[in-house]
């Protein structure tokens, strides 16, 4: 979780002390549709994820993206 | 909607008068979420018969198109644009007709296949759009596809209880040219392995 909270504090430009699991889309102003896509090519790359298309719009919080991290 | 070539996961868009009766009734409910309302520029819930007269104008006028958008066989977007052709230009405007798809990256995908529609089907010389100032997410996607604000009309449009800016963006097909590359990265990610159909004339 540390990892991906990195990865998100990185992308969205924000302090790490403002990301939680719970933190959702509609809390980040930067969370736009290309960050998004930025956090998934991320998270993938370096969390060793897959998520497939049509289940990228299910992922609307930070912890939402464990359930595709292959070895947490 | 029958192609066996699809794929689960492929997005394709479909001429709403190319469809069921069950999606032009779904249109006027998807269109009347609060959630969609809220962004456009008339915000008041459309009636049945409103409906029935914009579907109308629809099959009249043909610079007038309103696609709706798949993945697989899940609609996910409602994308439509008016043409003009003395000028060689395009509006355009969408929306997702759910509120979780709200920056998920479905808006880079049909933005992505209006402006590949728009210059290389359509040959137009403009793609523009007008977006309520204070939506700021989508006028940060538009910069992000290359368009430039061309303006901000000051207090244009009359809500109920104040007025709103409105902004104007548009991109020519040399910014678009370049900037598809940087999408279509973006888009590898998201997509995988499965494509994004064309928007094409009605059947």
């Amino acid at each position: 979780m540390e990892k991906l909270i990195e990865i998100v504090a990185e992308i969205l430009n924000v302090d790490k002390a403002n990301i939680s699991p719970e933190t959702s889309r509609d809390d980040i102003p930067a969370w736009d549709s290309f960050n998004h896509i930025r956090l998934i090519a991320e998270a993938e790359d370096q969390l060793d994820a897959k998520i497939p298309f049509e289940k990228i719009s299910e992922i609307r919080k930070v912890s939402d993206f464990l359930n595709y991290v292959k070895r947490k | 909607m029958d192609n066996d070539k699809l794929k689960s996961g492929d997005v394709h868009f479909h001429n709403i008068l190319d469809l069921d009766a069950e999606y032009i009734s779904n249109l006027r409910n998807w269109r009347n979420q609060d959630f969609v309302r809220e962004k456009m520029f008339n915000q008041g819930l459309i009636s049945e018969d409103e409906h029935g007269k914009f579907i109308e104008h629809l099959r009249e006028i043909s610079e007038k198109r309103l696609y709706i958008c798949f993945i697989g066989e899940k609609a996910f977007g409602v994308l439509d644009y008016n043409l003009f052709i003395n000028n060689n230009s395009l509006e355009f405007g969408y929306y997702l007709i759910e509120q979780g798809y709200t920056n998920s990256g479905l808006g880079i995908v049909m933005e992505y296949a209006l402006l590949n529609h728009a210059f290389y089907d359509l040959n137009v010389h403009k793609v523009f759009c007008r977006t309520l100032s204070n939506n700021e997410k989508v006028i940060s996607l538009h910069k992000n596809f290359g368009f430039l604000t061309e303006g901000v009309m000051k207090q244009h449009i009359k809500m109920v209880n104040r007025y709103m800016d409105v902004t104007i963006q548009a991109i020519y097909e040399s910014i678009w040219r370049d900037n598809r590359i940087v999408i279509e990265k973006l888009l590898k990610v998201m997509l995988g392995n499965n494509n994004i159909g064309r928007i094409e004339e009605r059947c």
